[in-house]
């Protein structure tokens, strides 16, 4: 008899941590619109997959009357399940307890999973929604966020480790977050800032909303912390879902192979008529990838950060690939500051963890400007040519049509190790637009004739025809091949399978000084 | 008129009231000159921003300058004063077409002008549904990053 008072007294104690901070509080949180911690975890994982540690642990600080507030689990739940079959470690922040605060003890449960994540080589999934630092352990509090900053760092490129913000994520707690591989929030639920409006009012007397300061929009459209931006809670938790179906586990694992629904040798003979007859005419590439990719699907990565610049994860013939690729639809798919920085993080995402590359170019050129020069293109621009020049994963490209000067170069050309580069026919590989080429080799000349004008015409006509194909690149080899546009999907399958045993290196160091 | 002398992040900005009229100030600041207009307190968008400055350089329109605009200084990443409705050049460039006409009917993403930039025709969608209520730039208008281009009234 004694050993089943046991078990129900198990039963109980398990039961209560379980309510968190209670029903009023859970209530509280439903409110406002936001799940509950645990009926998050519901979501992201796996039916009935969820194993929980610590839902005993408690705080250990005898301050401000806080030995006498104990709740079982101490704001924070950790534990494994599995995603698809898959094992992922998960922590989830639980607001119903003192305001989801970070204390030491708290902050010991999330680098516990964090360290058996890391020894078993499985992702982390974080889900923070916590008010800041419990002010009553005082710097036992910085200490665990501490643990966590050392631990998200030592495990970047070792295990991919995803961030779900819901809810509060304020201060020096953003920091976790923002060395994570991927950022989501949601329009419900979600802020982040370094400091929050009421000290941007006091410091600087500047009004400004939550929502402006630090809502999913902001992160996601202008600051680029944030990497996805869904509507509610569950749409993130279901986003993280369909993103880990194209990563794998660890940085010596293969992404994900999915069986294809897709025929291999599909002809793509839309694309044979994509390029529009006028080189200033745009079109959305992203109807190029559409095309050329398993089933269409293409999982969008900061999709409304830098449109200029498109990334994210498609398949060929059921294996992952990442996609860069110029937009000509936005501001003429020119290379900037925030679009190098958003596919440089991208490219080294992809090259940490296997993820052969797929580069889609059509780049006029770097933007010119005293913005651009002044907000420091030189330096930011370098970091996707580091990137790119880094990667050692499979990496091929195809010129779809403008391929000019140092933005060619940087955008996976040969001499920064692409294995394969195409070009469809439509392709212009050249050091600058014709116009301007005939412009600084001929104007001199043609101050001497007697029509100037027509001179320079007929030079910029001669120059286009001789440099703006891609003839002259397949000549030297610097492409493997100029291919019909609608034999595309079909080139690059045979291609990336050539490659698929493609091993490269970097030289040994301790790590490049990429120009941060 | 009267001098004003202040310093921002360690810069010595001299201030010089050139004009002043009820609607309308025109500053010169560190030898640039800047128009402020004044919009009366009650239909202010927001507290955020009371005035809208723009260099009189600049032909026809109001940048939607970031409150005050100081050379030197670092201006807020949002530029303030502008709303949802707004339609903003999001590169420098030429207008090269201005496709609707005030008190059209516009949706998300129609294209309701083209500026030419990068030799690039570059389509410049609607941000909001509703009407237009004003196009600010004219033909061949050359205009900078951020400015407005047309103005969207929700309906």
């Amino acid at each position: 008899m004694k050993k089943d008072n046991l078990i129900k007294q198990l039963k109980e104690k398990r039961n209560q941590a379980r309510q968190g901070g209670g029903e009023r509080r859970i209530e509280a949180q439903h409110n406002k619109g936001k799940l509950t911690a645990r009926e998050r975890l519901k979501i992201l994982l796996d039916p009935d997959s969820f194993e929980e540690f610590d839902v005993f642990a408690i705080h250990r600080s005898h301050d401000f009357g806080m030995e006498d507030q104990h709740i079982s689990g101490d704001g924070v739940v950790v534990g494994f399940g599995t995603i698809e079959g898959r094992i992922v470690y998960v922590y989830a922040q639980d607001f119903t307890v003192s305001g989801g605060s970070l204390g030491k003890v708290h902050a010991d449960k999330i680098c516990k999973v964090m360290e058996m994540a890391m020894k078993v080589g499985a992702p982390v999934i974080g889900i923070p929604d916590s008010g800041g630092a419990r002010v009553q352990e005082g710097i036992d509090s910085l200490a665990g966020y501490g643990d966590i900053f050392m631990l998200n760092v030592s495990a970047s490129g070792v295990i991919p480790q995803i961030s779900a913000i819901m809810g509060p994520c304020a201060g020096g707690a953003v920091y976790s977050p923002a060395i994570t591989d991927f950022v989501l929030m949601n329009r419900q639920s979600s802020y982040m800032f370094v400091t929050g409006p009421k000290v941007v009012k006091t410091v600087l007397n500047e009004d400004v909303s939550t929502d402006q300061l630090g809502g999913a929009m902001i992160h996601a459209s202008r600051s680029g912390v944030a990497q996805f931006i869904t509507d509610t809670e569950e749409d993130t938790l279901l986003q993280i879902r369909s993103l880990m179906g194209f990563i794998p586990s660890n940085n010596m694992e293969e992404p994900p192979y999915a069986v294809p629904m897709d025929v291999s040798e599909r002809r793509c003979e839309e694309l044979n008529s994509i390029i529009p007859d006028s080189p200033s005419t745009p079109y959305n590439v992203i109807d190029v990838i559409h095309s050329v990719v398993d089933d269409g699907h293409f999982l969008e990565v900061s999709k409304e950060f830098a449109k200029n610049i498109v990334v994210g994860f498609s398949r060929l013939n059921g294996h992952p690939v990442g996609i860069v690729a110029n937009q000509p639809n936005f501001i003429a798919g020119v290379l900037d500051i925030d679009s190098s920085i958003k596919a440089a993080r991208f490219v080294r995402f992809c090259d940490s963890f296997n993820i052969p590359l797929l580069i889609l170019e059509d780049v006029p050129g770097f933007l010119p400007g005293t913005k651009q020069e002044h907000g420091g293109i030189i330096r930011n621009g370098a970091k996707l040519l580091y990137a790119i020049a880094e990667a050692t994963v499979p990496k091929i490209t195809v010129i779809l049509r403008k391929a000019y000067g140092g933005a060619y170069i940087v955008m996976n050309s040969h001499h920064l190790r692409a294995d394969v580069v195409y070009a469809w026919p439509t392709a212009e590989i050249a050091v600058m637009g014709a116009s301007g080429a005939a412009e600084i080799i001929f104007r001199r000349k043609a101050e001497k004739t007697e029509n100037p004008e027509e001179f320079m015409a007929e030079k910029e006509a001669e120059y286009k025809e001789r440099f703006s194909n891609p003839y002259r690149a397949a000549e030297k080899s610097y492409i493997e091949d100029v291919i019909e546009p609608a034999a595309t999907r079909i080139r690059l399958i045979r291609s990336f399978e050539m490659l698929s045993g493609k091993r490269d290196s970097n030289p040994p160091r301790k790590h490049g000084n990429i120009p941060l | 008129m009267k001098n004003y002398k202040f310093s921002v992040g360690g810069e010595e900005f001299t201030a010089r009231i050139v004009e002043y009229t009820e609607d309308k100030v025109v500053v010169d600041l560190n030898g640039s000159t800047y128009d402020v207009e004044l919009i009366p307190e009650e239909s202010a968008v927001s507290a955020a921003s009371p005035v809208v400055v723009s260099p009189t350089a600049v032909p026809n329109t109001v940048a939607p300058a970031p409150a005050l605009r100081i050379p030197g200084a670092s201006t807020p990443a949002a530029p303030a004063g502008l709303s949802a409705g707004d339609v903003t050049a999001p590169i420098p460039g030429v207008v090269k077409q201005i496709s609707v006409a005030v008190g059209d009917k516009v949706t998300v993403g129609s294209v309701v002008a083209v500026l030419e930039a990068m030799k690039m025709e570059n389509q410049i969608p609607a941000t909001s549904n509703g009407t237009v209520s004003k196009i600010a730039v004219a033909l061949g208008d050359s205009v900078l990053d951020g400015q407005l281009l047309i103005q969207i009234e929700a309906s």
